[in-house]
Order: C-alpha cells, then structure tokens, then sequence
C-alpha cells in the first residue's frame, strides 16, 4: 500500500504543472465571462475602424449613423490595418477619400472604400448604400446637405420592434467561468490521472515485480485491495482537489442543483479518467511513451470532445466521431447544466448521458481487466 | 626495439590534489605493458593525458616518438582506445557502431568494410551484427567496446579496465583477444586492478600507487625485488610460543604469523621451505592440518613496497 | 562525411525525440485542424440567413418586401430564404430554430428573433432600412415629391467601393499553424542538446572516445550540427507537406523564400539547444528542463496557445515581438505568406541570423570557459 502510494508521489511534480496549468486557464476564463443577457434585442456590434480624410458634414454624418450601433475607431494605425482585420481587431474598415462629399453631391461613383475579411458583414454595405440613397432621396426634396443630413438621422431613428424568444446565458463563447471549471475538467483529470496512475500501474504489473510481489506473503487479493486503494485515494484526491479549488473560486455560478449535477456527471467521468489511466499504465511502455500517450489521450479527446473549442464550431465530421469519446458525452451535461437555463426539462436527458458516461467506464475497465489477466498468463 | 611511448616528469593536479605525481614510463614496441594500481592512483589520468584528453601541468608526453598533442592527429589515428565504460552508440547496431568508429580513423570505405568485418570476426560477434547494444549481454557489450577501439587496426592499443564487471568466461576470451592483437603486432597497454590478469597477459609491469611509480619491470623482476620468495600457510589448531618461536627461528623464514589456527609463514626464496616448517612441526609434535604454500604475487609486491592490500582497495 | 550521415542515423533513431519533434507536432496540428478548421467558417462566414414573413394581410406591400428580400444578394448567394407562413406557424419555425427570425408584417411591423446574434441584427437592419424607406416614401407622398424622392432610391449609383484584404490567407487561425511551425522548430533544440552531450570528455564515456580520434574538432562539431539541422529541416518539410496536402490548411502563399527560411528556423532551433547545452553544462536535466520551459513560453507569447497573442504583445509590448524567437518564426511566415510584405519578412528573417550570431558567440564562449574549468578541476572518475 505505501509502495503504491510512493509510486505515485513521484508523479507528483510533473502532475502539479497541470494543476498550474489548468489554475492558469481557469484565470485566463474569469475574464472571458460572458455576461447576463436580457431578455431585450440587443445588436451585435462590430469595430469598425474609419479612416476619414473627407471630414465633411455627409462623411461624419455616416459615421453617426454607423455608430449607432457599432463601436467606431477613428484612431489607429494605418499602417497595420491588414493585421487588424486579420486578427479580428477591426471587423470592417471604411476609407473616406478627401473630396468624397463634393463627389457625392455631383453624383460621382467612389470616393469611399471599405474593407473587411469577413463575409457576414456584408449587410454593413447594403446599410451604407442605403443611407446614400435617403441622403439623395432628402437632396431630392430640396434640402441642403446639412439639413438632409440631419433629416436621414432623425428617420433613422424610426426602428423596428424587436421581441426575443429565448434568452440563453450567453452563447458559445460567452459561458460563466463556472463552465469552464467544469468543462476543462474533462481534460485535467485524464492528464492528471494518467500522470500519476499510469507510472503506479506500470510499476506494480511490471512481470517482475508482479512475479516477485506473488512470492511474497501477500495473497493476490490484498495486493489487489491495496492497488485498488491506492488508485482510489489519489483519484479522490485530485477530484476533491479539483472541486474545492473550483468551488472557492466560483461558487456563485451555480445553483444547489446544479452544483450537485455537476458532481455527480465529474464523478461519473472521474471513473472513466482512472479507467483510460489504469489501462494506458498496463498497455504503454516507459515513462516517456507514457508521456507522449498522455499527451495525445487527454489532448486529442479535449479537442475532439469541444472542450478546448466548443463542440458547435467543430466540423461534423469531429462532433460524430467524438460521440465515441466518454468526454463527449460529459460535454453535453456540462453544456445542459449552463446554456439550457431550465434544467428540470432536460433532467431525462442529463441521466441518460451519465448513463453513457457509466457505460464507457464499465466497458473501460472491462478491458483493463483483460488486460490484466493476459499480463499474468503470459 | 623501438619506444613507442615514452613519458617523462609528468604532473597533473586536481586542485589541490596530485593525481600524477612526476610519473616517467616508457613502453617499448611489441610489448603488453600493464598499468597495476589500485582505484584512483592515477591510471586513468595517466592514459587520459596520454590520450591528450585532459591536459597536464608539467613533463612530456611522446608517442611514436612525435610530441603528443589534441590536434596530433597523425599520432592519433595509430592509436586504438578501448576505454574502461562501454563507449557506444544506443542508437547504432553493432555493426553500424563499429563501422562509425572505425570511420573516424579509416576513410576509405571499401578497405573501412573490411576490417569492420575483420573486427566482428576478431570479438566474435557475427551473429548480433544487427542488434543494438540495449540488446546485448554485458559480456557482448564488453566485446563490442572492444572491436569499436580495434577495427582501424592501430599500432598502440590502450586497455583501460576492460574487464571489469565482466564474466569469467568472457574475462578470459577478451585476454585470450589482447595476447591475440599483441602477437599480430600491436602494443598494448594494460590498466587494471586485478593483479592476476595482470600477471597473466603482462610482459612488462609499472605499479602506481597515489600517483607515484611505485615500481616497473616484469613480473620476475618484481617478484624479485622483495624479500618474500615463498608464504607457507599451515592450519595449526593449538600452538605453544615456544613452537612459534622455533619457527621464526628457522633459516629462511622472515615472519611467522599465527591467527585463528592458521600459522602464516613468510620466507626468502628457497627450495625446501615447506618441508623444512613441516619437519619442525612434526619434530615439536605439533599436530597440523591443511597445508599451502604459494608463490609471490604482485599482492604481495604491492603489500611489502606500499604497505598495504592492493585488493583492499578493489573493493 | 560518415560521421554526419551516422549523426543523422542516430538522432533519427532517437524515439523520446522523433516523437516530440515530429509525432507530436503532426498530432498537435491535426488537433489544431479539428478544433479550428470550422470557427473562422462560422463566426466569419457567409450563410444564406433563414427568416419567416408572415403575410396574412395579403397587401401589395408585403408581397413587394418579400420580393425585397428575396432579391438581395451577397456574393451572388441570397441573403435570405424566405419562408412565408402565418403567424402562428413562424413563432412554430422559430422556436424550432428553423428561421433566424419572423418578420411580423402589419400596422406595426415586428421582428421576432429567437436569441440575440449577428444574423438577428441582419433581419433587423434590413427590415428597419424597409420601414424608413417607407417613411420616407410617405412624406415624400405627403409633400407630392413622390417623383423626385422614387428616382433618387432609383439611382443605381453604387458609392461605396470595395477595396480587397491584401492578405492571401483570409483564416486568422493559420496563425495557430504558424506557431506551431515554430515549435516544431524551436524543438530542434533538443537536437542540439543532444550533440553538446557529446562535446566535452566529462559529459558522457562516448564523448571521450570520440576525442581520442584523430578528428578536428571544428569539423566534427559542424558535422554534427549539419546532421541535426538536416533532421530539423525534414521535419519543416514534413509538416509544410502535412499542412498543405492532408489538412489543407490556408496557409497562404507558399514560395521558394519559405523554404529558404525553413533552413534559417532549423538552424536557429538547433542552435538554441547547443545554447543551453554549452551554458549549463553541468546537469543534463536541468537544462533539459529550463530548455523546455523557455520554449513553451516563447511557444506561448508566439500565439500557439493564444492565436493573437502577437497582436496583443504588438500594441502593449511591440519590444517582444522583436525579440521572441517563436514570435519571429511565426511573424516571418506571416509576413511572407499572408501578407506577401518582403521588407517585414526580411527583417524578420535578420532578426533570426543575429540570434543565430549571438547564440553562437555565447555558447563558444560558454564551452570554452567550462572545458578550461574542466581541465582545472578535472572529472569525477
């Protein structure tokens, strides 16, 4: 029992760089929190960076006009403006040239330019073109630019009512930092697990040791109690760990009911954790092979899963194959207990993805055992 | 004959520690010449300096009678270095370990084939040219450490501790391996704690104690330069003083020491010593058991020059 | 020559490093594609927005919006499929998420959506440029300028023009890829860690044997630093060849320089392990350690774990973008393939050469001051 334990403690250091890691995210994510929506319209709004060298009534007309709803940026550099779009830092650029309003007036095409990388912001255009044609159509009824200008405001103030059906708490990327402890738990305690679990299982089914341990006065039984154990109380460790450090630092992101769903659901993944950490501990060899498996494990499954990034922006393709994945399924509770609002309609739906979860680790240490067994007749 | 080492006033110091203490050796072609010495009295160091692998503080290293330098490269590719550690490469086979040692001495790589082929021969490796040394058995390994430092057929052959941590039988092929490369020509020098390899391959002899020659010649000549010739070791379960007495009193003998029933009896070279003690005992009525008489060995030239065990130290 | 192709055999047999310099990058990229592939696709892409109109009215005007709306076009695909139904029906369609949203037409025109979002602003600025076109239509027909105000809408004047993203590659994830081009590069330094292994007599038994042979020095070290570069390169080739042929990643344009600058990554990576193998060559596993740790976090200020990450350094602290070796790999790629801007990455590639420099000067410097210290103090026998 403390052969199996010290084993373990070995583990410890490089284990804690994940605890740090995963510290970091959860820091990183506080700030990521996606705030409360009302049940209101809100726009979207974009960045939209303007570059104005007309500086005329119409050109910052359009610019009010624009910002009404968007968030404008006349300060910047525009040397860099390929990289600002490029990394989403402006969403849609417009170039007034100087002479535009002159232009305008005498009916010239051009004079000013817009850029962006994306495709959905194309009805930015439609809403510019849209405001030339009220300026024009205000010009028409005889109005000075000035005054055109200003009547194309006071219209556009006219809007269309707007009634929201659902209100989510927050979208994709817009969850609570409870969320994220949640559901990067779905990464850490594979990582974890099989850090510290997987050298403790090579160790103790290694033949020799195996063969040695069976000479000694220990019957197979106790030795199996003692393994058992030992993977019990590291397990739970790192679990509670992992909880209380979550629950300190966002207890007010869930409710009682939540809060105990989102127990039971890590706890069921938790078993599959320690099942993919024995069986990967019995079926890889070496401490660096057990490494790079770690790695492509509980990296490739978190990726897969929507762990990392959220299974909606992952391909089709991904999200079928990773239903084959325990953490999928983990993912979806998770998901349920924070997008859905209302968890007492989905409560069926919970339970039958737990059941999945138990499943996958039945079948899990089904196969451990087996293994095992093979070990030992060899 | 030819020197082909040839080492003068040679001081090397570890801070404050002499490791080589103004050491003059010279070897001469065609010899085995072997370095005894306990761990750490100097012989590594010795061929380390030789091999200009560290550098020294003073005196002169010449070998093939070319000062001996780092970038003396000619010098360099007609020596052949087995070292003490097995030095190869994990991620290259046997064959691919010897053929990149081999390369670093012979270019050329048809004739590189042929002594790499020659050398897996000589250690009698064929059938795990294609293994990687995490493979082989420790003995195997020792082998291939060897063949590694011999392939490029050099002239001088430096063994430094080739058999340590080795199988007896092993032991006896890789000395049977150096007597071999010996008679084909090379000179080889030998370090190594165990005075009885030693003894059995050397032709010629330098003992090194605390950096110090502490003497040289062949196992003959050492022998000789002690007083000891003979040590008689009788098992005496009950013996008077006045016995003991007589015994040192007998022409001969030097020391007689009596310890747990077992009388040892050291004596100048003669030819009847035993009989002349075992007379005495039965003379006196002293009842015996057991009797051995040995030669000297170089223990006992080691013991009677520095005064203590050469084999304390091994282990 | 044999002594470089049996370096490039060995380092190649190396598993714990095949597996770290190549295995785990390919993975890693595959991983990348999997999770990335489609974000830019669905926050940036174009989709055809699904609405309903409730038309119960059965007014002239209604169909004419339908119509409105049926006739707008992006890129030649429809910013709408129309759906019209009855009121009842579309609340149906949209809680279903059938439609984005339903334009409830009538006295008071009405948009339902089902959550907040960018195509919910879509319908809703169209269908607020419908009711203030009306509007304006309305008081044109109240001050009998109808005529005046209908040829104005009339004019097919398109004032705003279009200017092109320079850029070659629309998909700011590739900087993902870009980054990990750079660890993948950076990792070469285990290479070079590796090979001052075998520098000094007192590292390892090999090292010294190596030494008794009558070998240059200069050679043997440039050999050894060939063979690892030559392994680091493959490798560059390898991921470049898995990125653009199996995952297809938009990587840009892809021209002789990037090749020429794949050398310059794998020397600079194979020169920053002999970096910390001269420097601390005491305990091989510390520096094995501090090694990876500097490059992980170089790794993470060059965007492998944050894509913008070089953005965000560049408008708080510009200084690190010019110094970070995982930044320059990174920013040079992008330079050259994205933006297509030669000056940038020129600078970006000398940057790199006086790194090399300056990591060759130190770990010459280093070696020299530990092999003195080493014939002073000697080796522990």
């Amino acid at each position: 029992m403390k052969a199996v334990l010290k084993v373990a403690k070995k583990a410890l250091p490089s284990a804690s760089i994940y605890f740090g890691i995963f510290c970091a995210i959860m820091f990183v994510f506080t700030f990521f929190a996606g705030k409360d929506q009302e049940k209101n319209f809100q726009a979207t709004e974009l960045t939209i960076y303007v570059d104005d060298a007309d500086d005329s009534v119409l050109s910052r007309t359009l610019i009010e006009y624009l910002g009404s709803e968007n968030k404008i940026t006349t300060e910047f550099d525009k040397e860099m403006v390929s990289e600002y779009l490029f990394n989403g830092y402006t969403d849609y650029v417009l170039y007034f040239e100087e002479g535009f309003e002159a232009g305008f007036f005498a009916g010239k095409e051009g004079g000013i330019e817009r850029q962006s990388i994306r495709a959905n912001v194309a009805f930015v255009d439609q809403k510019i073109e849209m405001f030339f044609r009220y300026v024009r159509a205000e010009l028409a009824l005889g109005k000075n630019m000035e005054d055109a200008c200003g009547a194309v405001l006071k219209n556009c103030e006219k809007q269309a009512k707007v009634g929201v059906v659902s209100v989510s708490k927050g979208g994709i990327m817009g969850m609570v930092p409870g969320y994220y402890l949640l559901s990067y738990l779905a990464y850490i305690l594979p990582a974890v697990l099989i850090m510290i679990l997987g050298p403790m299982m090579h160790a103790f089914y290694k033949k020799d040791v195996k063969m040695r341990t069976d000479c000694g006065m220990v019957s197979v039984r106790k030795q199996n109690l003692a393994v058992v154990a030992g993977v019990a109380i590291v397990a739970s460790v790192v679990w509670a760990l992992l909880m209380v450090l979550g629950a300190l630092v966002y207890h007010k992101d869930f409710t009682v009911g939540t809060f105990l769903c989102g127990m039971l659901n890590s706890l069921l993944f938790l078993l599959v954790s320690i099942g993919i950490a024995v069986l990967s501990g019995v079926l890889v060899k070496g401490v660096d092979a057990l490494n790079g498996a770690n790695n492509l494990i509980s990296m490739g499954m978190a990726f897969t899963c929507g762990v990392f990034v959220p299974a909606d922006f992952l391909p089709e393709g991904v999200n079928k194959f990773a239903e084959f994945l325990p953490a999928s399924w983990y993912m979806k509770n998770v998901r349920m207990l924070f997008e859905e609002g209302e968890m007492v309609d989905n409560m069926r739906k919970f339970f039958e993805n737990c059941g999945v979860i138990a499943i996958f680790s039945v079948a899990i240490f089904c196969v451990f055992l087996v293994v095992v067994k093979r070990k030992r007749v060899a | 004959m030819n020197t082909v080492v040839k080492i003068e006033n040679l001081v090397k110091r570890y801070k404050e520690l002499v490791a080589v203490d103004h050491m003059n050796l010279s070897i001469e072609q065609g010899e085995i010449f072997g370095l005894l010495g306990p761990n750490g009295s100097g012989k590594s160091t010795i061929i380390n300096c030789l091999l200009s692998l560290t550098n020294y503080d003073k005196g002169e290293i010449t070998v093939f009678g070319e000062k001996m330098r780092a970038d003396n490269y000619s010098v360099k590719g007609r020596i052949g270095v087995v070292l003490q550690n097995v030095a190869v490469f994990d991620e290259l086979t046997v064959y691919e370990n010897i053929d990149y040692f081999c390369g670093l001495y012979v270019k050329d790589k048809a004739k590189r084939k042929e002594l790499v082929q020659e050398a897996i021969a000589f250690v009698g490796l064929e059938e795990f040219v294609k293994f990687y040394p995490k493979k082989l058995s420790g003995g195997l390994l020792r082998r291939l450490n060897i063949a590694c430092g011999i392939a490029h057929k050099p002239e001088l052959i430096i063994f430094d501790e080739p058999t340590v941590a080795v199988d007896p039988q092993s032991r006896n092929k890789i000395l049977e391996g150096i007597q071999e490369l010996n008679r084909q020509g090379a000179t080889i020098i030998y370090t190594s704690h165990y005075m009885e390899e030693v003894e059995q391959i050397c032709s010629r002899i330098a003992i090194i104690d605390k950096g110090q020659l502490v003497a040289t010649g062949t196992k003959e000549e050492l022998k000789s330069m002690i007083q000891t010739g003979e040590t008689i070791r009788v098992e005496v379960p009950e013996m008077t003083s006045e016995v003991l007495f007589g015994l040192e009193k007998l022409s001969h003998v030097l020391s007689v020491e009596y310890n747990d029933g077992l009388a040892t009896i050291k004596c100048s070279g003669g030819r009847h010593n035993v009989l002349h003690v075992l007379e005495f005992l039965n003379n006196t009525e002293t009842s015996f058991g057991r009797v051995f008489a040995e030669q000297p060995t170089l223990n006992d030239v080691f013991l009677e020059i520095t005064g203590k065990e050469l084999r304390d130290e091994v282990q | 020559m044999i002594y470089y192709m049996y370096r490039v055999k060995r380092l190649l047999r190396n598993k714990t490093l095949f597996f770290w310099t190549i295995l785990f990058p390919l993975g890693l990229a595959t991983l990348f594609k999997f999770a990335f592939s489609s974000i830019t696709e669905k926050t940036w892409g174009f989709d055809t927005i699904p609405v309903a109109v409730t038309t119960e009215s059965g007014v002239a005007a209604e169909a004419m919006f339908v119509e409105f709306l049926e006739g707008m076009e992006n890129d030649g695909a429809a910013f709408f499929s129309v759906t019209e139904t009855d009121k009842d029906n579309a609340e149906k369609l949209l809680s279903e998420k059938e439609v984005t949203a339903v334009i409830v037409l009538g006295e008071e025109t009405e948009v339902l959506i089902y959550e907040n979002g960018l195509n919910a602003t879509v319908v809703k600025t169209v269908v607020d440029n419908y009711l203030q076109s009306r509007d304006i239509f309305m008081e044109a027909a109240m001050t009998g300028r109808l005529a005046e105000v209908t040829e104005s809408f009339a004019d097919e004047t398109e004032t705003l023009a279009v200017r092109e993203f320079e850029g070659a590659s629309k998909d700011p994830m590739i900087q993902y890829f870009q980054a990990l081009v750079a660890m993948a590069s950076l990792y070469g330094a285990m290479y070079g860690l590796l090979n001052t292994g075998e520098m000094n007599q007192n590292q390892t038994v090999v090292a010294a044997r190596r030494l008794a042979a009558p070998m240059k020095k200069l050679p043997t070290v440039l050999a050894d630093v060939a063979a690892a570069c030559t392994i680091q390169y493959l490798q560059f080739l390898l991921i470049l060849a898995y990125y653009l042929l199996v995952l297809k990643v938009d990587f840009g344009r892809v021209n002789g320089w990037l090749f020429v600058a794949g050398a310059l990554y794998s020397l600079f990576g194979v020169l920053i392990g002999y970096f910390f193998g001269c420097v601390l060559q005491k305990e091989k596993g510390i520096a094995d350690s501090v090694m990876t740790g500097c490059i992980m976090f170089s790794c993470f200020l060059g965007g492998l774990m944050v894509g913008n990450m070089r953005m965000i350094l560049e408008t708080s602290a510009p200084i690190v973008n010019r110094i970070n070796p995982a930044t320059l790999i990174a920013e040079s790629m992008h330079a050259l393939c994205v933006i297509g801007d030669m000056g940038w990455f020129a600078r970006c590639m000398i940057s790199i050469v006086l790194w090399c420099i300056l990591l060759i000067i130190v770990s010459v410097v280093a070696l020299g001051y530990h092999q003195r210290k080493i014939g002073r103090e000697g080796k522990k026998a």
